[in-house]
């Protein structure tokens, strides 16, 4: 934590190097997280791309005292709403489901690689609703406490719990089928 | 896969890596945008709206943050909008032509502690920019008991008003120069919110219909529009009137962590623009019966005297400064401060607590305006003591290369910005130490 603050300090004075670190530190994370939330891996490049111009630009907005990683995800989540409720706006047949499975996508110029647990798993995270792949990706893979996440998703800790419960459990049978193919 | 470890791992196992080419041409993208910020801030002189903000002694921060509000609407309604009927920046447009309106405001709040619906206020707001503000709110608290508050902001008299029937009591400030001049561009709730929300990343919820009346839902969440705040991070949302371009309901959100989770839901609603108003309604009386804690406060102005009275009394009273300006250690930093004490000089020499609170309130406010201002702030507070007449405690921009600092024994220079940067390695903090 004390090492994120520094690099906050130095970021907001305008060392580039910080920036670099803060960019080698999360872009993992953040590009992981996406894809369980999206299932799709084009789109997570561009939406963790944009994060990353957001905070490179308002550098000056971010306070000493903020948390970068919970701040970074909280624009990961918001920049991926927007871009549901602007697609599902324009085409209002499109369900929660993206429409490429991950797995099959391979660009050449592509700047996630992803391992094959990753592949299967976000596949199988695009057959829950969106409510559920937030809930399991922010417990799971952000470490969220679900206090937090009912925080986000305007919700009451038990809802959020019984989203946690019910994903998981079809996580797992999808999973299973997934093994035993 | 049986147990939920086995799922854990599963996700732990899973991994993105990223390919080194495109990976650096991404990060190339955010370090333009990364340097451009840096230069845009740094160039000086800049376009007119720069000039003004930074190197007019006269101007107001919120006179600052307006125009700095109003090319980021510019720019938002030229580029952030698609997709949605409503442009937020017309939203703000409208209500800045309003001369005078009324809406009900609800605020529930609840504690872990507390049993039932919490504590509950009700009440109605007319706003008129000649006249000022009048609110009147009831609250009930979760044990039933009901009380009265009247607040009346009135800025041609420089003066707000807190009465309380139910106790009898008032309390009245006389307001400072930046409070009366400001309150037109920033009395109005529903405009300071969406001001904020400008400057935000926010979302449409998209159209519904409240009241019978079409409307357009907004959303943010962002961390910056709490940025600074010691209120905690909110989630606001506001629907605006498609046809009037006029709010029609907002909801903000507030959750805080002070023994447990505080939540603070406010609506606002039953909006009435342009309503006719009679100068009498902003008249107040206040009965002989009635008393007032504090006396009357003068609020001081917001100046660099007035944070070195704030942090003068801070200190003699602590014995160091307060580690931040804002914040839940500040409050309780100040709480500690304001227990009762035997000490009999103490007690002498702060005999009323408008003593302690008025010059400390004026220290916060002061430093709120230079971040509100993008004056560069930075508060050393935690690191420097009273003794410490070489460190920064606390400086701001007040030219293209020029800083205040007031040092730790309170004393003030203007430095040079290079001058400004070996005197902050000498902090403890600082990243050469």
């Amino acid at each position: 934590m004390l090492e994120d603050k520094l690099l906050i300090l130095r970021f907001k004075r305008g060392d580039c190097d910080a920036l670099r670190q803060i960019y080698d530190k999360y872009k993992g994370d953040l590009l992981k997280l996406a894809i369980f939330l999206t299932g799709d891996v084009c789109q997570s490049e561009d939406v963790v791309q944009d994060v990353f111009v957001k905070l490179a630009q308002s550098c000056d907005r971010l306070g000493v005292r903020s948390n970068i990683r919970n701040y970074l995800i909280t624009c990961i989540i918001n920049r991926i709403r927007t871009l549901r409720r602007d697609h599902q706006r324009h085409e209002k047949k499109e369900r929660d489901r993206p429409a490429i499975p991950t797995s099959q996508i391979s660009r050449p110029d592509q700047w996630a690689v992803l391992n094959e647990q990753m592949h299967q798993l976000s596949d199988a995270m695009t057959e829950l609703s969106f409510e559920q792949r937030e809930v399991i990706s922010l417990r799971l893979e952000a470490g969220l406490p679900f206090r937090q996440i009912a925080k986000i998703q305007n919700r009451s800790v038990n809802t959020v719990e019984g989203r946690y419960r019910y994903g998981i459990e079809k996580l797992r049978s999808l999973m299973n089928s997934e093994v035993t193919k | 896969m049986n147990s939920a470890d086995n799922m854990k791992r599963l996700f732990k196992s899973a991994v993105v890596r990223t390919r080194s080419a495109p990976d650096e041409a991404v990060f190339e993208n955010v370090r333009k945008a990364y340097e451009r910020n840096i230069e845009d801030k740094s160039t000086q002189p800049k376009p007119i709206f720069g000039r003004f903000i930074m190197r007019s002694p006269k101007t107001k921060p919120a006179a600052a943050a307006i125009i700095l509000v109003l090319i980021g609407a510019l720019i938002l309604s030229l580029c952030h909008d698609g997709g949605s009927s409503v442009a937020l920046a017309d939203v703000l447009a409208k209500i800045e032509q309003i001369t005078t309106y009324t809406y009900e405001i609800s605020i529930t709040r609840t504690r872990p502690s507390q049993s039932g619906t919490g504590t509950k206020s009700t009440g109605t707001a007319l706003i008129s920019r000649d006249h000022g503000m009048k609110m009147t709110t009831e609250t009930i608290d979760p044990n039933g008991e009901s009380t009265n508050q009247e607040i009346y902001v009135l800025p041609q008299k420089r003066t707000l008003v807190m009465i309380e029937p139910h106790k009898k009591s008032y309390q009245r400030y006389k307001l400072n120069d930046t409070m009366v001049e400001s309150f037109a561009e920033q009395s109005s709730d529903p405009s300071s919110m969406i001001k904020k929300m400008l400057v935000c990343e926010y979302s449409s919820l998209g159209q519904s219909v409240i009241d019978g009346i079409s409307v357009e839902g907004f959303q943010t969440t962002d961390p910056a529009y709490s940025e600074n705040s010691a209120f905690g991070q909110a989630d606001v949302k506001v629907w605006v009137d498609v046809k009037t371009r006029l709010p029609v309901r907002s909801e903000t959100l507030v959750i805080r962590e002070i023994d447990g989770e505080v939540r603070t839901h406010r609506v606002l609603d039953n909006f009435q623009w342009n309503v006719p108003v009679d100068a009498a309604e902003f008249e107040f009386e206040i009965p002989d019966d009635y008393t007032t804690r504090m006396g009357d406060i003068t609020v001081p102005a917001y100046t660099e005297e007035t944070a070195i009275k704030g942090f003068a009394v801070f200190a003699d009273l602590a014995g160091k400064y307060p580690a931040n300006l804002g914040g839940k250690t500040f409050f309780k930093e100040l709480e500690a401060l304001l227990a009762p004490t035997k000490d009999r000089k103490r007690n002498e020499k702060y005999a009323k607590l408008s003593d302690v609170t008025t010059p400390i309130a004026g220290l916060v406010a002061f430093y709120q305006t230079l971040i509100q201002g993008k004056k560069d702030p930075a508060y050393h507070g935690e690191f420097v003591t009273p003794e410490d007449a070489d460190l920064v405690l606390l400086r701001w921009k007040v030219s293209d290369n020029e800083y205040r600092v007031i040092f730790g024994d309170r004393h003030a220079e203007t430095v040079a910005a290079e001058a400004l940067e070996e005197l902050e390695k000498k902090l403890p903090n600082s990243e050469s130490n």
